[in-house]
């Protein structure tokens, strides 16, 4: 009755002052009055006092659209959208509300769920307090974003948090909930009340950038690049690790070979965690027409067919050109008739002998057959650029040059070295004859060395390695193969067996050499590559006390056909040996190498052109 | 020592009783949790708070919800009991972690948050390691699939993103 004689008394215009007042007393009994569906809140109005009934809906004096905009405010939104559609004022005003943003701010929060039984692009929304469900149906326009997005943003806050802020999300709710509306009253009130255990739709928390990177830095590289393409947060986390540089250190080496079928660009990675190979297509000259003599710290040391070396760094696919191979103390450029360089002069001295030959004269891509027996590269800690170490013929003497430099500079006069290992400043060379020396660097030219241990060799036949172990010794590794020819006839089908590895540890400090017999939970990777020791609780994949090791002779420079591969995994044990893949991937020629990857990337002004 | 400050009480406590006085916490729910002081400090974040005094009333953490707090708690409690060096704890310690993470994922990320919140190296190394350990071995789609993430990436950023790194995606 209060609400009657309101309505009938009222034009807008005159009582705005009171306007307040009044519209309180209808905001108090309206909501009441709304929760019926409009047929029933016009066969309210004719149970009233018939002539009331005609002030009150339908027909005049009607309320004046900001009258039914000021009651309209305090609605709850379902309530709001069924007062949209009594009548055409009443949606009117609904309309005007919704474009001025004023609908009722402080909406009850709702519940959002969904039911396995409803489908899959169906919600429900649990209202607080109207105390009942509405199923949100699925029928959006096309040009609507996906409902479920919809609704996982509806469960998140309060629609009127939304609507303060006008965003997107708000005007999403605003826009579909009217065409729900469009199509028939009864189907939107549809009263349905599943069960509220069902989940509520909605995403995991997002992560802080510190903590995706905190999770990444365990990954190997395959898996981290594949989790930077998730989405642009994850992605942005796999950025700044890489410029931090804070990927995992510790990646499992790979190994790398090629495939006279994949393309003479192409390599591939095996990869020891996954299981599986990976295709990487290299820059040019083309890799399978270069020899790799060393691996090491994620770079390949290449020599072209030009015999000149260059550093690869298979996954980021960096290059840089090292030092041209004239600067080389023993070799000499020849030019032809025009100027242009054609062949090279090989000289046989090494630094405790004049040469005992006279120069041999090489073709371009031939010296590299005979000069280059390995490489390694150092971070070097002077300079903070990488520090390339050749070991080359005759006799394997060495060289090293720095990232940067224009030449070679050689470090006589000992040789016959057959391995080496860096750290911190100092370089340690091991030698065919079991000594062991140290070269100490600076950041100038000036390179002293020292013998500080020689060993007695009674091995015949077999390579030495040196490596530096994770606890601070020094690992000196012999690798014994069965007795084979040396000297093989051309075209003799050679082959040569490791059988077993006679490891010593040398204790720099007190200066004491100890046979052991068992790595206890430790790695070894042997070969071509740069000799690794690891610690196999950082690497889950490898087998603790183990030596994995692939083909590293001499007679495989000399590229011999070799019907047997020379690689594999031998157990410390027992000197068992397995496969390193169990099935054949690859061919026999040219021998895999190791390859730890690294996606660090380099800023150096020498780059290949 | 007999240091004298205007805070004789507070000198008192400190050389006395740490270890065995109660730290209560409070949950972003306003659920209360008792926890002893040499626990509690696991928390670098507690542990500072400790330090600079702020605890009289409880500890507030209003970034954890109750659920979380007590399955942080049952974990530090845990760790912090196992002292000995002894072969077999720590078989039993590594079991209790490994169910420790067999929990949902939404969980599983709200563990991550609150560890990362109160700055436990043990539980965020454990919880991350559990998280990249669902990460190996998975297709870029699986990954999304698994951690329910939406790709909002634009068709130009999709495109760009794999260019890189063409060959982990084969």
């Amino acid at each position: 009755m209060e609400l009657c004689s309101v309505a009938s008394i009222m034009s807008l215009g005159s009582l705005a002052i009171q306007r307040t007042h009044l519209c309180s007393l209808v905001f108090r009994v309206l909501p009441k009055l709304l929760g019926f569906t409009p047929s029933s809140l016009k066969k309210l109005c004719k149970d009233v006092d018939p002539p009331l009934t005609e002030t009150i809906v339908g027909t005049s004096p009607e309320l004046a659209q900001d009258v039914l905009m000021n009651i309209f405010t305090t609605l709850e939104i379902p309530d709001l959208i069924r007062a949209g559609a009594v009548c055409p004022s009443g949606h009117s005003a609904y309309t005007s509300l919704q474009r001025l943003g004023l609908y009722k701010l402080s909406q009850t929060p709702c519940l959002l769920y969904t039911s396995a039984s409803a489908g899959d692009s169906s919600a429900y929304l649990y209202s607080l307090s109207g105390k009942r469900s509405y199923k949100l149906l699925k029928k959006f326009c096309q040009t609507d974003p996906d409902p479920m997005e919809l609704c996982s943003v509806a469960s998140i806050m309060s629609l009127g948090c939304l609507a303060i802020q006008r965003t997107y999300l708000c005007s999403l709710v605003f826009r579909a909930l009217p065409k729900l509306l469009g199509s028939s009253l009864k189907k939107f009130c549809n009263d349905v009340h599943p069960a509220l255990t069902e989940t509520i739709v909605g995403t995991l928390p997002e992560l802080p950038q510190d903590v995706l990177m905190d999770i990444f830095t365990t990954l190997e590289i395959p898996d981290l690049i594949r989790a930077s393409a998730v989405c642009p947060s994850w992605h942005s986390a796999y950025t700044s690790l890489q410029s931090l540089g804070l990927y995992k250190l510790s990646q499992t080496p790979c190994l790398l070979y090629t495939s006279a079928s994949a393309g003479d660009s192409s390599a591939y990675l095996y990869s020891l965690s996954e299981k599986r190979s990976y295709k990487l297509t290299l820059p040019d000259p083309p890799i399978r027409t270069r020899c790799l003599i060393g691996s090491s710290h994620g770079w390949l040391i290449t020599v072209d067919e030009r015999s000149e070396m260059h550093l690869v760094n298979p996954i980021t696919c960096e290059q840089i050109a090292l030092p041209s191979v004239i600067t080389i103390d023993q070799v000499k450029p020849i030019f032809d008739e025009y100027g242009a360089l054609h062949k090279y002069e090989l000289s046989w001295h090494t630094g405790t002998r004049a040469a005992y030959n006279s120069p041999s004269i090489y073709d371009l891509d031939k010296l590299r057959d005979e000069l280059h027996y390995k490489a390694f590269v150092f971070p070097d800690a002077f300079t903070g650029t990488y520090m390339v170490v050749l070991i080359h013929n005759p006799k394997q003497q060495l060289s090293f040059a720095r990232v940067g430099d224009d030449k070679w500079t050689w470090l006589p006069p000992h040789d016959a070295y057959e391995d080496c290992t860096y750290k911190d400043g100092l370089l340690y060379a091991v030698t065919g004859f079991g000594e062991v020396h140290i070269f100490y660097f600076s950041s100038g030219p000036a390179v002293t060395v020292e013998m500080i241990m020689q060993m007695r060799n009674v091995y015949g036949c077999g390579y030495m390695y040196v490596v530096q172990a994770p606890w601070g010794d020094l690992l000196l590794i012999w690798r014994i193969c069965e007795d084979h020819d040396v000297e093989p006839e051309p075209g003799a089908s050679v082959f040569w067996n490791t059988t077993e590895y006679e490891i010593y540890k040398f204790d720099l400090k007190r200066s004491k050499l100890k046979k052991i017999n068992c790595l206890h939970d430790h790695v070894l990777f042997l070969g071509h590559n740069q000799s690794l020791c690891l610690s196999a609780g950082e690497y889950p994949s490898l087998k603790a006390n183990h030596v994995y090791f692939t083909d590293d002779n001499v007679l495989w420079t000399l590229r011999l056909k070799n019907n047997h591969r020379d690689m594999g995994i031998l157990n410390l044990d027992d000197n068992s040996k397995e496969e390193v893949v169990s099935h054949q991937l690859f061919p026999n020629f040219p021998a895999p190498i190791w390859v730890t990857p690294d996606l660090r990337k380099m800023d150096v002004a020498s780059r290949v052109d | 020592m007999a240091a004298t400050t205007a805070d004789g009480n507070k000198v008192d406590e400190a050389v006395g009783g740490e270890k065995s006085k109660m730290i209560t916490l409070k949950s972003s729910d306003s659920e209360q949790f008792e926890m002893t002081r040499e626990a509690a400090v696991m928390s670098q974040t507690i542990q500072h708070m400790i330090e600079d005094d702020c605890v009289d009333s409880g500890v507030p953490l209003p970034n954890v919800g109750s659920k979380i707090l007590a399955m942080v708690i049952e974990y530090r409690n845990r760790h912090v009991d196992a002292s000995s060096d002894s072969a077999g704890e720590k078989e039993d310690l590594k079991s209790f972690d490994e169910s420790f993470v067999k929990v949902d994922q939404p969980t599983l990320f709200d563990i991550i948050l609150a560890a990362n919140y109160l700055d436990i190296k043990g539980l965020l190394d454990l919880s991350c390691q559990t998280v990249a350990d669902m990460i190996k071995g998975k297709s870029v789609e699986e990954i999304r699939k698994t951690f329910n993430i939406k790709n909002d990436y634009t068709p130009d950023e999709e495109e760009e993103i794999p260019r890189e790194n063409q060959w982990a995606f084969e």
